[in-house]
């Protein structure tokens, strides 16, 4: 017997479906879209062909991780490199699991079968990333040769700014208008960003000796695929209303700039400043996924419908020449507080930079000339006493209020509610305004450890060595020469959140 | 897929670019091969672990055809395992995967 | 009651057809869409099966239709002639295609347009303004083109950019070359007055202006000026804030056109710069513009193109040399947009 067509199965497979023509039932989830009832799968995703496909894709992900372990790969990957796996991966597994609840958020909530089978398959895929990514941070703890960092799993980065950039960016995912959801998730996130992430990411890995990251990441994005389609599918019944197109122009416009703010400078700060071998500059995997793929390919033809570009894309443009520099220096300004090593830069990659950017040494050797100063313990002396006062976090992206070059920042400080918050950019000011509860909720990173000492500060955090002595985070790739919390007691350094005065 | 037109002799070159981006991998070579002879005109970027392959208007990959190549048969499916990502309108069928440049008008407006 | 007409299925939608029309034509003509290709019965794409009523079949068919294919009912649309009464076909299973699709067809469609007026821009190059009969809008996008038919010549049509601003839909502008021996464009001294009826089919083409960030280069010759005029009122329009440079060659200054809008829109709009450059200056006539071909105006005025967009229009010839000068100046191959007018006689 013939295998039946996918197409005359997959419509069969449509009409298992409620028609809710005897009552009405409550949405869920309030939205403020109106959801028309059709929508398109242009996978045709079915459990047949789904089971086979995910399940050969991980035979072969976990077939290279063997080979990694069994060839010693981790001894031939670039310290730099593994070091910023340590809060860049665990920030990524944040995205996958808050997207496995975006995605039941999102069966829950649309009526329309064809896009719930994809949504289904989407949640069934985040829970694989999710696992995957897990198992990438498990093959570095048992192979790479400095596992302090990535011991203590998903704690490290829940503790960390990172962690709350994290957070805050993916929070999105589930939370709020379902439609937003499926906008900032499937359409802003997947089809814009986890393509410089998680495409052209692998290539740096690649280049610095880490086969399993480049493994698990292009695997990963095999399923971005069919969320893309979700995004595009569920935009795509969206814009038959022209009621809704306001409201989606508004939430491109939100979440536009806040995936920009965290995403551009995650995936900008790791390929540029955890590398030793840049196959590429940034900022040009940026205008070729983001701006030439997402907005003149995908939201250019969505143009007759009434959507519009982000009106601050030219800002976007902007920060990304800036941003990661200043991100980068962010970090290592506050290297004690990491959960993770940090090399100084060499002559080597200062030619480097300053070809790529040119202008870059005279703003910035300065400064890691400091860093490489310091970074013996017997200088007794961190980056963190040279600064007139410790940067605030943006209180809507999480990012340190050095954006986008911490010689020029343009935050805003303001109050509300009677309490003081910083901002970022006009962008993240912007956003905060449109809907101030979701985002004074959280606290300030510094605002827990105001008034205590660096070193108490650090163990609170649980970023100590198994020695209960000797910090995760060090200024240097040495096996020696280690600082302890004993170096940082000895500063004295106590810490003051800038927004109390 | 240009508006077919007897007396129009104009050209009218605009970018309707469609991407895929594979993995690097057998199957991926053999799709290298297939694009190489059925669509020269498309744009092949090594990526070093995975490839990038743009062209304007459609691309069109057989099963039938990339199985030949590769020496066995394949599905769809199995061959999406490879697809790390693609921009344009996919659609879906057996034995074939194709990316448009076309977006779907799915307008009902009044 | 329609003398002929043609439902499609499962759409259960009706089209008036006329007579010695094909199907395809009919459903085009009424902006409806299904799968075509070659027009003339040897691709196979326009499928779809017979189900009742009158029609003759075109014998180009019989190479693209099996005798299974005949015995099934299965006919093509564009070698389908419906001879009286309603003929229904059905699509289902047969070609791929959704209600939406058909629908929305590819809002390309075929109207009547009334001439309203024709001004000489310069010794070759006249502005046609016309109306559609209906009173209705066509909407287009800047850059796209109609096709226009030559007047008393059945089925010989022209391909001409609208260079009126998308905003005003309803009052619609295309600028004409004189070419000798040109089939429309002779017809323009005397042949064809306002109050005249013409067919247009529209709107066409990808030529448009890309959405990003990036700054625009824009270069024009002659009659292409007429699209990249209808991008810079639509981006006044719209409220753009990406700088935008203009650079527009002409022989003389006898043939120049649209210099004291252009200059207005300058005056206006800071994101605007415009540069009009003229090649064979007449001497004597006072020019404050620059001077060289159009191409050499670019090379000496921008170093640096890197992150840039081009869009432009005109003479292949002038093309083909502002692609060269354009990415030795930085800019990229992938962000050059143009449309290259050739002349159809």
């Amino acid at each position: 017997m013939a295998t039946p067509k996918l197409e005359e199965v997959h419509d069969k497979s449509k009409r298992y479906d409620w028609g809710f023509d005897y009552a009405i039932p409550d949405p869920r989830y309030k939205t403020r879209y109106l959801i028309p009832p059709k929508g398109k799968d242009p996978f045709r995703v079915l459990i047949r062909d789904y089971m086979a496909m995910e399940s050969e894709k991980d035979a072969r992900v976990f077939g290279a991780l063997d080979a990694d372990v069994r060839y010693k790969t981790a001894d031939f990957s670039e310290p730099r490199w593994v070091e910023g796996m340590k809060f860049a991966v665990p920030a990524f597994t944040d995205a996958e699991y808050q997207a496995v609840k975006g995605a039941g958020f999102l069966i829950s909530c649309v009526q329309n079968q064809e896009l719930r089978q994809g949504y289904a398959g989407q949640m069934l895929d985040e829970v694989r990333h999710t696992q995957l990514e897990t198992s990438l941070r498990r093959y570095y703890l048992k192979n790479y040769h400095d596992p302090a960092g990535f011991d203590i799993g998903q704690r490290a980065l829940g503790n960390h700014p990172v962690g709350t950039m994290a957070r805050a960016s993916f929070q999105p995912f589930n939370t709020g208008d379902p439609i937003e959801v499926a906008i900032c998730l499937n359409v802003v996130l997947e089809t814009a960003y986890t393509n410089p992430l998680v495409v052209a990411l692998p290539q740096v890995a690649v280049a610095n000796g880490d086969r399993a990251l480049a493994t698990t990441f292009l695997s990963i994005q095999s399923d971005e695929s069919r969320h893309m389609a979700n995004g595009y599918g569920t935009l795509m019944c969206c814009v038959q209303e022209a009621d809704n197109v306001p409201f989606l122009n508004e939430a491109l416009e939100r979440h536009f700039w806040h995936q920009h703010m965290s995403m551009d400078t995650l995936v900008g700060v790791v390929s540029e400043y955890y590398s030793v071998h840049r196959p590429w500059v940034y900022q040009d995997v940026w205008e070729e996924w983001v701006v030439d793929d997402f907005i003149g390919s995908y939201m250019n033809r969505l143009k007759e419908f009434g959507l519009r570009a982000p009106s601050r894309l030219p800002d976007v443009a902007r920060f990304v020449k800036d941003m990661h520099h200043s991100a980068a220096l962010a970090l290592a300004a506050i290297w004690p507080l990491n959960f993770w090593r940090i090399d100084p830069l060499t002559e080597r990659d200062y030619e480097w930079f300053e070809k790529a950017y040119p202008g870059w040494h005279a703003r910035y050797g300065g400064f890691w000339d400091m860093y490489r100063a310091m970074s013996d313990p017997s200088s007794g002396k961190i980056p963190m006493q040279t600064l007139p006062a410790l940067p605030p976090f943006c209180q809507v992206c999480h990012a340190p209020c050095v954006m986008p070059r911490f010689d020029a920042p343009e935050t805003r400080v303001f109050e509300h509610a009677g309490k003081r918050y910083a901002v970022c950019s006009e962008g993240c000011d912007w956003i905060f305004k449109l809907n101030p509860t979701i985002y004074t909720g959280c606290a300030n990173w510094w605002e827990p450890w105001h008034g205590m000492n660096l070193a108490d500060v650090i163990e609170a955090l649980g970023y100590v060595r198994p020695d209960g002595k000797t910090l995760m985070a060090q200024p240097h790739l040495g096996a020696s020469r280690m600082w302890t919390l004993d170096d940082i007691r000895r500063l004295d350094y106590i810490i003051q959140d800038p927004l109390r005065s | 897929m240009a508006e077919p037109s007897r007396a129009t002799r104009r050209m009218t070159d605009a970018r309707e670019t469609v991407g895929i981006s594979l993995m690097g991998s057998e199957e991926a070579h053999a799709a290298l091969a297939l694009v190489r002879a059925e669509m020269p005109d498309a744009q092949i970027t090594d990526n070093d672990c995975f490839y990038k392959i743009e062209r304007e208007g459609l691309l069109e990959l057989d099963m039938a055809k990339l199985g030949e190549l590769l020496g066995r048969p394949i599905t769809v499916p199995e061959f999406l395992v490879n697809m790390s990502s693609y921009y344009g309108r996919i659609v879906i069928n057996d034995g074939i995967l194709q990316i448009h440049s076309d977006i779907l008008p799915a307008r009902f407006r009044g | 009651m329609m003398e002929r007409a043609l439902r499609v299925e499962p759409f259960g939608e009706v089209v008036e057809v006329r007579p010695g029309e094909s199907a395809l034509a009919a459903l085009l003509r009424h902006g409806r869409f299904v799968r075509y290709g070659c027009k003339h019965g040897g691709c196979g794409t326009c499928r779809a099966r017979l189900v009742s009523g009158a029609c003759q079949l075109s014998d180009r068919t019989s190479f693209s239709l099996s005798d299974a294919d005949r015995e099934a009912g299965i006919v093509l649309l564009c070698s389908t002639y419906v001879t009286g009464g309603e003929v229904v076909v059905d699509l289902s299973g047969v070609m791929e295609l959704d209600a939406e699709e058909f629908r929305a067809g590819r809002q390309v469609a075929e109207h009547v347009a009334e001439v309203v007026a024709i001004e000489r821009l310069t010794p070759d190059l006249r502005a046609v303004r016309f109306r559609l009969a209906s009173g209705r809008a066509l909407r287009f996008a800047a850059g796209h083109y109609i096709e226009l038919e030559v007047p008393g010549c059945h089925d010989e049509w022209r391909s001409y950019s609208l260079s009126s601003a998308p905003s005003d839909p309803c009052n619609l502008e295309i600028i004409v070359k004189r070419i000798p021996g040109g089939r429309f464009s002779s017809m323009l001294d005397g042949r064809v007055h306002a109050g005249d009826r013409l067919r247009v089919r529209g709107p066409l083409g990808q030529f448009a202006v890309r959405m990003s960030h990036r700054p625009m280069v824009m270069i024009a010759g002659g009659a292409g000026l007429g699209p990249i005029r209808s991008m810079l009122l639509d981006l006044a329009h719209t409220g753009n804030r990406r700088p935008v440079t203009l650079f527009f060659g002409a022989r003389r200054s006898r043939d120049l056109f649209l210099v004291d809008e252009l200059r207005a829109l300058e005056r206006e709009h800071a994101w605007f710069r415009f540069v009009p450059a003229l090649s064979e200056p007449e001497p004597g006539v006072p020019w404050d513009g620059e001077f060289g071909l159009v191409t050499e105006v670019v090379q000496r005025s921008l170093s640096d193109l890197r992150g840039t967009e081009a869009y432009l229009c005109g003479s292949p010839a002038m093309i083909d040399a502002a692609i060269r000068a354009l990415v030795n100046a930085g800019c990229r191959e992938r962000h050059i947009f143009y449309d290259r007018f050739v002349p159809s006689g």
